[in-house]
């Protein structure tokens, strides 16, 4: 069996982090590699793979193991899907401001694995900020627990953010403890058509002067799709800028009017989201702007300085004026996607990669069509320096290279 | 190669980093004995202070090949004894790497060497709307080096995060003398090298210079001081506030032992019989302030807070957090000797450790005042003890560790942000357990493979002084 990604031969389902670390256990005995895979929607980020082993999935540790809301503190299993624990925590008027895309399948375990984040990032950061402990089985199959349950702790190496990011190629995560915090009464984003690109430039440089700090600052731009919620004005835009405000009441209502007569000011008509629904259902769009939609598409996202962001999405365009963007541009941080036939996925993520160098930053593919089956170096790009110790944690945590082979930045430890 | 001594490398160190750039003399060694933890000392073969990354990473390479351990330091203003050099060799101060070589507002981003002091980049900032978010309470002292060090925090990492989360990058010398760089730019294609080093205290890497994030100043402030009859009141009042969804900048905690000795210090005029005081600061758009200040009011108001005053100066907001701040220091006033714990638990049982704080101070004898970061559940109990007198010493380290004891059995831990130093290695075990531990190891044996960098520290070894049950093993000083 295969599932387009992954060229798993069975897939176990973990009852328990007992039954991770006995399958990990069992498939380092006998040379097979695991892919852990919580919600499946992360499926084609990483490097093709070609080692046959076995799918473990975690979805039904998905138990809640302890929420002391009180404490704005919660430990659940894995499993647990991001719109389940949404769920869980409105309960009690609380939320994890992390934007994941397709939240409503994608798990917390995978959350941690990829590192995804959206349009609030530049407010309220990245998961790892949330990570307080967590349970994970290496690839030795040792169930091991990092960090705490408390919002503040110094003790030891916080080997829970080592695991952010890492792509399941050191260990599985089974259980996480997340700091959560409150919903803001009130949600707005305002969002202004540009005639031009570099205008958002002289906008967020005026940003940085004004007294206006959204919770997100999101540029599109290229080819939206014709029913996008982002679009604004008469199709004609090249770009356009929109800024997501969060809190109290009466703090939304100051940011907006600043922000709006901050747009006026420099020549432009701002648009208005506040009703709850409409706010919602951009927010949404925003977050899920790197799932796929069905058609052939490598998606690319881009990291530079924020005060490249704007030279960076322009540079991306010139390689292909139907490609769509999405910056969040506080962070410096651009996901782009081309239409792209299979066959053109490699020389398209090369050539994009080197755009983006140009502007001092670095790429990697989200994803890309299954059949284009990427490697490494298309994925995440040529080596850097500090990769040499990065082999030698993994060397650590999977001294057999079971975990995830060949999908992440490791050539070594492939079975 | 056996194990040299670092006073046989002076040398060759000295051809590194010129004449003054090596201490040797045993009388210019005296104050690098120790860090804030002044029960435990130990005196370094020699100090050395490179003014570059390159130059670090010489003297590891020299100190590998010689077998040499090192220790990093910045301010030595560390409370957990992660400054002393423990394992013998050699002091690797980067207090003369003290440059902002760039602050970028656009990028909100400031660069720095570890030895820039955290208040020296609070200066530069001034004006520009933007700052530096972690102000431990030795800002004035420490340096961005140190606070990467321990992942320090202070009071307002409430609202705003510890250092970690305003680390964007880092360059450091690993232990094999091979230099990294990682970020400031967010790369997909690595581990979170920075993430584990930050908050490693040295003994993964040393970092020689740092990307910080940049956060805008609040528009406005309201700081108010809350008397309360009780701790119980107080701490209930801070777990209700969280509980409400208000966020607080900050919420502190002072007790009536600490209240006394801070307004002798500082003349603050706080009343005598006030059983304990907290400090609650919300901060952001002038226009939301008020509002918010009402609902915390009536919260502290509904555990019987006698009154609510707000600073109405920016002077009186100063000198209040001054006393906050600079609480610690007004111990010297009360006692001949101190140790500051760091210890959290779940902010819902603040109540709970606050009492078992009380019952441990009666059970040794040891008279405990306290500070807390009350809003993350940090307590900092001061220890008053007697240095001279070798009993008051031995019961103050019992109720420390009878105190930290109880955090974990809380659900805590043993540090919010000093640290493990050596002054805790001894409880590591109890909170993580032998097979926790050996993963942590992992990451040092790849990160610091022969344990040179920071010998002795974090990670309890067979061979490290069991520091809590035996004082003053380190070294009888002359």
């Amino acid at each position: 069996m295969s599932n387009g990604f992954l060229p798993t031969t069975e897939t176990v389902h973990a009852e328990s982090a007992e039954m991770v670390a006995e399958t990990v256990r069992r498939a380092g005995s006998q040379r097979s590699a695991v892919y852990p895979i919580g919600g499946a929607t992360a499926l084609a980020f990483g490097a093709a793979t070609e080692t046959p082993g076995l799918g473990l999935s975690l979805a039904r540790l998905n138990g809640l193991a302890d929420y002391p809301a009180r404490d704005l503190t919660v430990t659940v299993g894995a499993g647990m899907t991001l719109g389940e624990f949404g769920r869980l925590l409105r309960k009690e008027n609380q939320r994890l401001p992390v934007d994941v895309p397709q939240a409503a399948a994608a798990t917390i375990g995978g959350a941690v694995a990829t590192n995804f984040s959206g349009p609030r990032r530049f407010r309220f950061g990245t998961i790892r900020d949330y990570l307080l402990g967590l349970t994970a089985v290496d690839g030795s199959g040792k169930i091991f627990s990092a960090g705490g349950r408390v919002v503040k702790n110094a003790a030891g190496y916080d080997l829970a953010r080592l695991l952010v990011g890492s792509l399941g190629s050191l260990a599985v995560v089974t259980e996480v403890t997340l700091m959560v915090k409150p919903v803001p009464e009130a949600s707005a984003l305002l969002g202004v058509a540009l005639a031009e690109l570099r205008k958002a430039d002289s906008l967020l440089a005026s940003l940085v002067e004004s007294e206006v700090e959204p919770v997100a600052i999101e540029l599109a731009a290229g080819a939206l799709p014709r029913q996008s919620p982002l679009r604004l004005g008469d199709g004609t835009a090249a770009g356009q800028l929109w800024l997501g405000f969060e809190g109290s009441e009466t703090d939304v209502r100051w940011l907006v009017d600043k922000a709006a007569a901050c747009c006026r000011q420099l020549g432009a008509e701002p648009r208005l989201i506040d009703g709850a629904a409409e706010a919602g259902e951009l927010w949404q769009t925003l977050a899920d702007f790197p799932a796929p939609d069905g058609q052939p598409t490598l998606t690319v996202e881009a990291a530079v300085l924020p005060s490249q962001t704007v030279a960076a999405a322009e540079s991306l365009l010139k390689l292909d004026g139907g490609a769509a963007i999405l910056c969040h541009a506080g962070d410096g941080i651009i996901v782009a996607r081309f239409a792209c036939p299979p066959d053109r996925a490699a020389a398209l993520a090369s050539d994009a990669r080197e755009a983006i160098r140009l502007t001092g930053g670095k790429a990697a593919v989200l994803s890309a069509p299954a059949e284009s089956r990427l490697d490494r170096s298309a994925v995440w790009g040529p080596a850097t320096e500090a990769l040499g110790v990065m082999e030698r944690v993994k060397r650590k945590f999977d001294p057999q290279g079971i975990l995830n082979p060949g999908r992440f930045i490791f050539a070594t430890g492939t079975p | 190669m056996a194990r040299s001594s670092a006073t046989d490398v002076i040398p060759q160190l000295q051809k590194l980093l010129g004449r003054e750039g090596v201490l040797s003399d045993p009388a210019d060694l005296v104050v690098y004995d120790c860090d804030g933890l002044t029960i435990e000392k130990r005196r370094p073969e020699a100090v050395v202070f490179p003014t570059t990354t390159e130059a670090t990473a010489e003297v590891v390479r020299l100190c590998n090949r010689h077998e040499i351990p090192l220790v990093v330091r910045g301010a030595g203003t560390s409370l957990a004894g992660g400054c002393v050099p423990i394992g013998g060799g050699l002091v690797v101060s980067l207090t003369r790497m003290r440059r902002i070589l760039e602050i970028s507002l656009r990028d909100r981003m400031a660069v720095v060497e570890s030895g820039v002091l955290n208040l020296q980049l609070a200066r530069a900032l001034a004006g520009t709307g933007f700052h530096f978010a972690p102000d431990p309470s030795s800002q004035t002292a420490c340096t961005i080096g140190g606070n990467v060090a321990t992942n320090a925090g202070g009071p307002h990492t409430l609202k705003y995060g510890v250092t970690v989360n305003h680390v964007l990058g880092i360059e450091a010398v690993l232990g094999d003398g091979t230099i990294v760089r990682l970020g400031p730019v967010f790369d997909r294609a690595a581990l979170d090298l920075t993430g584990v080093i930050v908050g490693s205290e040295g003994t993964l890497a040393i970092v020689t210079k740092v990307w910080v994030r940049l956060t805008r100043d609040p528009q406005d402030y309201r700081t108010v001081r809350v008397v309360f009859e009780s701790l119980d009141d107080a701490s209930a009042a801070v777990s209700d506030i969280i509980a409400a969804g208000i966020v607080p900048a900050a919420m502190e905690l002072m007790d009536r032992g600490i209240l006394a000795a801070v307004d002798e210090a500082y003349h603050f005029g706080f009343p005598t019989d006030a059983e304990a005081i907290a400090v609650i600061e919300l901060d952001g758009l002038k226009a939301g302030l008020d509002e918010q200040l009402t609902r915390v009011a009536a919260i502290c108001q509904r555990h019987n807070a006698r009154e609510v005053l707000q600073a109405a100066t920016a002077d009186e907001r100063a000198l209040l957090w001054k006393c906050r701040k600079m609480a610690v220091g007004a111990v010297g006033r009360i006692s001949p000797s101190y140790i500051i714990q760091d210890g959290v638990v779940p902010r819902t049982r603040l109540p709970e450790i606050i009492r078992q704080i009380t019952r441990i101070s009666a059970k040794h004898g040891i008279r405990i005042v306290n500070v807390a970061h009350a809003g993350d559940g940090n307590v900092h109990p001061i220890l008053l003890f007697d240095e001279r007198d070798r009993d008051s010493v031995r019961r103050a380290l019992a109720a420390g560790k009878e105190l930290l004891e109880q955090c974990i059995a809380c659900g805590g831990s043993i540090t919010a942000e000093h640290g493990i130093g050596i002054e805790k290695i001894g409880l590591m075990e109890t909170l993580f357990g032998k097979e926790n531990l050996e993963v942590m190891g992992r990451l040092r044996d790849a990160l610091n493979p022969a344990a040179r960098l920071g010998l002795g520290k974090v990670l309890p070894s067979p061979d490290a002084p069991k520091i809590l049950e035996t004082v003053g093993t380190c070294q009888a000083l002359p």
